[in-house]
Formats: C-alpha cells, sequence, structure tokens
C-alpha cells in the first residue's frame, strides 16, 4: 500500500467507542463520554491527511485526553558537507539547539543531541527531496526513527531551505523520517558560504521544519479557505510572507487579523520569527504524543491511546 | 547486528537503483506551448510522432516503479526539446514574453486531460502514464506542504518543474488537433519565466 491508499483508507476509518484508564501521561477531567459510531461516506481524496489529523484532534479530545509531563527527543545530527562547505562546528549545532528548547519548550518538548555525524559526501551535500539522494542518505544514515528526531544538514537545491517529514507518514517510510536543513540556516556562523544577503542565518529553518515533523502546516496552507492551517488562533494567510512585513497585510476576506508573519510557520526571514501560537502548541502536543508516542514510554505504554489508534485507523 | 546491517545495505541498494532526478522537468511546459496552433517555433508532426513513440516506449519498458519511469518520460522530452535545441525561434521564445511556467495545476483539468490522453493508449501504458501523473503531484504537494523556501518565487519555480513534467507527459497522447487546441493555461495558472526567474 503506498502513502496515498494507506491516507485514503485512513481518510475512510470511522470513529469508534474507544474507553479504557486514564495513563500517568493524561489528564482526564471526568469520564470520557463514549464516541458515537459513525458511518463512513465517501472521503474525499484530498486533502485526506488533514481530515486523519482532525480525527485524531477530535478523538483526542472527545476521550479528555492532554498529554502532560515531558517529552524528550534524543537529536541524531547528520552532517553532510563537501570539502569545507557544509561543515558545522559544535558551537552552532549547540545554538540550535538551544534555539528548539526555547520554541518548543512550551509543548513540554525537550531536545537532547544524541549524536553527531560527519559525512562527506558531494551527491547528498547537494540532493533535493524526493530523489534517489535523498532516499539513498536516509536509508545510510537515519537512525532509531521512532525514538529520535535525526536532522540531516546540507545544502539542498532549488531555493529550499529545509524540509521535513510529518508524523503521520512516519508509518509507511519510517526509514525517511526527520528533518533536512540548509548548513547556512544555523545560527552562529563563522563566514558565509552562501549569497548575501542570507536572512537565514538565525537557526528558525530548523524550529520551522521541526513544527512539521510535529504535525503543523505552514500558516499559509490552504491560503484564505477553511479550514487553512486547522489552527484557530493563526489568521488566514493568503500566502507566503516574505521579509517580515508585521501589521501589513491582510488579504482574507472576512479576516480582520493580520497575517501571522512573525509566527515560525510562515516564511518570513528568521529575524521576523518569533513564535508559535497556544493552538499550535496544543496541537504539537496531540500530534506527537499520538503519532510519534514511542518518543515517550508513558504514551507508549498508553492502552488509551492504543484503543484510540486502533479505533480511528 | 549483522543482520541488521545486511537488511540496511539492501534496502539502500534497492532505493538507489532509481533515477537521480525523476518526475519533474521544466521543459514540459516549453512542450505544451510548442504545440500550440500558434506555436512561436514549427515542430515537425515528425517530432511529435517521435515524442509519442519515445514517451510510450518508456511507459511500456517496465517496472513499477513510477520515478524510474518517469526518468524514461523525461528523457524522451529532452530528447524532443533537444532536436530543437539549435532553432533561433526556440531560443528567442525561451527569452521572450511568450514564455511562461504552470504555477499552479487545475486537479480537475488535469484529471478530463489525462483521461482524454489514456483514451487511444494500451493499457498497460494508460496505467503508467496516470501512475507517474499521480506521483508527481502528491510529491510537489508533499514537498510544498513540508519545505521552507527562501521565497514564494522559488517555491513556483520548484514546483513548476513537476506541473510541467505531468502537462508533457499527458500533451504527448493527444491527437494533433487536440494538441493544437491546448494551451498551458488548461492546466492551469501559469507565470512568466522571467517573473519566475527561470534563467
Amino acid at each position: 500500500m503506498n502513502r496515498r491508499e494507506f491516507l485514503m483508507s485512513s481518510a475512510c476509518a470511522c470513529l469508534a467507542t474507544a474507553t479504557a484508564k486514564v495513563g500517568a501521561v493524561f489528564a482526564q477531567d471526568t469520564a470520557p463520554a463514549p464516541l458515537k459510531l459513525t458511518r463512513c461516506g465517501t472521503p474525499l481524496p484530498t486533502p485526506a491527511e488533514k481530515i486523519q489529523a482532525r480525527r485524531v484532534v477530535t478523538a483526542l479530545r472527545a476521550n479528555r485526553v492532554n498529554f502532560r509531563g515531558k517529552t524528550v527527543i534524543p537529536v541524531r545530527f547528520h552532517i553532510i558537507h563537501e570539502g569545507q562547505r557544509g561543515y558545522l562546528p559544535n558551537r552552532q549545532i549547540k545554538a540550535q539547539m538551544a534555539l528548539l528548547n526555547r520554541a518548543y519548550a512550551p509543548a513540554s518538548l525537550e531536545f537532547k543531541v544524541a549524536d553527531v555525524n560527519l559525512h562527506e559526501n558531494s551527491a547528498w551535500f547537494r540532493h533535493q527531496p524526493g530523489t534517489d539522494e535523498e532516499i539513498e542518505m536516509k536509508n545510510a544514515l537515519g537512525k532509531d526513527t521512532a525514538t529520535s528526531l535525526n536532522i540531516y544538514t546540507a545544502e539542498p537545491a532549488g531555493g529550499l531551505l529545509g524540509y521535513a517529514t510529518f508524523p503521520w507518514w512516519y508509518r509507511e517510510t519510517p526509514q525517511l523520517d526527520g528533518v533536512v536543513i540548509h548548513h547556512a540556516s544555523l545560527p552562529k556562523a563563522a563566514r558565509p558560504w552562501v549569497e548575501q544577503p542570507w536572512p537565514f542565518n538565525l537557526g528558525m529553518t530548523a524550529v520551522h521544519e521541526v513544527g512539521h515533523w510535529c504535525g503543523l502546516y505552514h500558516t499559509f496552507q490552504g491560503g484564505c479557505e477553511a479550514p487553512g492551517d486547522d489552527v484557530e488562533d493563526t489568521a488566514y494567510e493568503e500566502n507566503a510572507a516574505s521579509g517580515c512585513p508585521l501589521n501589513q497585510r491582510s488579504n482574507c476576506p472576512g479576516e480582520t487579523r493580520f497575517d501571522p508573519v512573525e509566527n515560525y510557520m510562515d516564511y518570513s526571514d528568521d529575524a521576523c520569527m518569533k513564535h508559535f501560537t497556544p493552538v499550535q502548541y496544543q496541537r504539537i502536543k496531540d500530534m506527537v504524543g499520538y503519532y510519534r508516542y514511542q518518543l515517550n514510554p508513558l504514551t507508549q505504554r498508553s492502552s488509551l491511546l492504543a484503543q484510540i489508534r486502533s479505533s480511528i485507523e | 547486528m549483522r543482520p541488521i546491517l545486511l537488511l540496511l545495505a539492501g534496502l539502500a541498494l534497492s532505493f538507489s537503483a532509481g533515477p537521480a532526478h525523476a518526475l519533474k522537468h521544466l521543459g514540459g511546459c516549453d512542450i505544451v506551448a510548442l504545440a500550440a496552433k500558434n506555436s512561436p517555433v514549427a515542430v515537425s508532426p515528425e517530432l511529435w510522432l517521435d515524442y509519442r513513440e519515445a514517451t510510450e516506449a518508456a511507459l511500456a519498458s517496465g517496472g513499477s516503479d513510477p520515478r524510474a519511469l518517469s526518468a524514461r518520460v523525461v528523457q524522451a522530452q529532452m530528447d524532443f526539446l533537444a532536436a530543437l535545441g539549435g532553432s533561433a525561434a526556440y531560443q528567442d521564445y525561451l527569452a521572450g514574453d511568450s514564455c511562461h511556467l504552470l504555477s499552479k495545476l487545475n486537479a480537475s483539468a488535469v484529471d478530463v486531460l489525462l483521461a482524454e490522453a489514456t483514451s487511444s493508449m494500451s493499457e498497460p501504458a494508460a496505467q503508467a502514464l496516470g501512475a507517474i501523473v499521480q506521483a508527481a503531484r502528491t510529491q510537489i504537494d508533499n514537498i510544498e506542504r513540508s519545505a521552507r523556501f527562501r521565497s514564494n518565487r522559488d517555491k513556483t519555480l520548484f514546483a513548476a518543474q513537476y506541473y510541467c513534467f505531468i502537462a508533457a507527459a499527458i500533451v504527448a497522447f493527444l491527437p494533433p488537433e487536440r494538441r493544437a487546441e491546448i494551451a498551458l493555461e488548461d492546466f492551469g495558472e501559469t507565470v512568466s519565466c522571467k517573473d519566475a526567474g527561470r534563467t
């Protein structure tokens, strides 16, 4: 079954009753209200993933699941370089980790370096997503993708600063799981390796891509069309921002808020990116807790989560 | 430990057998533009026939990996354009204002055109065409949703590679009279090559 077929079949799965005892990692306010068994309609072929993610959130809320407690995520850095180009000193990795930890602390995620490996390989260094080079690189280097975050630094072509895998892709392609970021996007670089000006060198690409890895969409996902990025407290945004057009853009009909250009999930310059919203943090907790449950022993052991999973997948 | 290493090595080998750059080709948009009745470049009917045959042969070359199949289709597209490569009219087209790329695919329009194209194809080739079109759409959709680009312009140019590949693959199988009616806009929204930053 390919990814698409998987998603289609997942989208057609119906919610079933799911009750169980509360795991230590969850808070459950009252007894869970049993879900009604619903009958499947014909699923829309797209965007099946969004539908499925929404089902997950609905099921978690219906079962009063709230992920609490810290999840510590081991991070495996794979530094792909071409001679000196792409080589990253420890100072930059530490600065990047500090930034990730600051950005994700409100979601109770903590990142810890587990591994840093250097690999000299020109083809991997200049790869593009979806090519053999990406697959080859990740098959050769990716490690413990269920229980850690693999970060590859390289110089992807085509104006790409980075790309990531969504948590719901893990089941079908676990070996491809992880985040790829441009080596010149990490903070505290001693020398510029890329064309100047380069307003993407403060480490926000990793924050952005890890956001995808945790299940967040771009703030401009879907443009002005509901449900946008599936996060209620980010304004609808017609298209990606560039630079830092703070309090300047709001092109969607009926949208009274300005575009969320300071959000980590937009395309603004690094210096402009400042925050996630509370609902984004909630979504991160939900998506990581549900799809990346193996990161945390408590979510891994939870019978309630297992029941919810079996009911909607 | 050893069996795990062998398994990983096997996986790596099985994945590395395919093409390096599959499912995308910016020049595909030129092929669609050159098919139009008011094409800026005269293309002989024989070249169109060669293109169709080469694309069909690529699709029929076997294997179920859409990426490997698509690499052969891209080669057929490149061969077609290479045959025009020296043409001053083609170079003028590339440098001029009429050169356009697809910036957004109209999914339902593509489905209709794909159905039209496959209606005159052998079943295996039709299935293969459907598979590579779907694979390209899925691929760029996934990339667009999970990537950060330096700018919208970079994103547009990146996505155009996939959209143009799709359009040219479909156009290969439209009958000549129908092909002449088709414009790039029939596949979706377009952007000028200059605005997209095509070099």
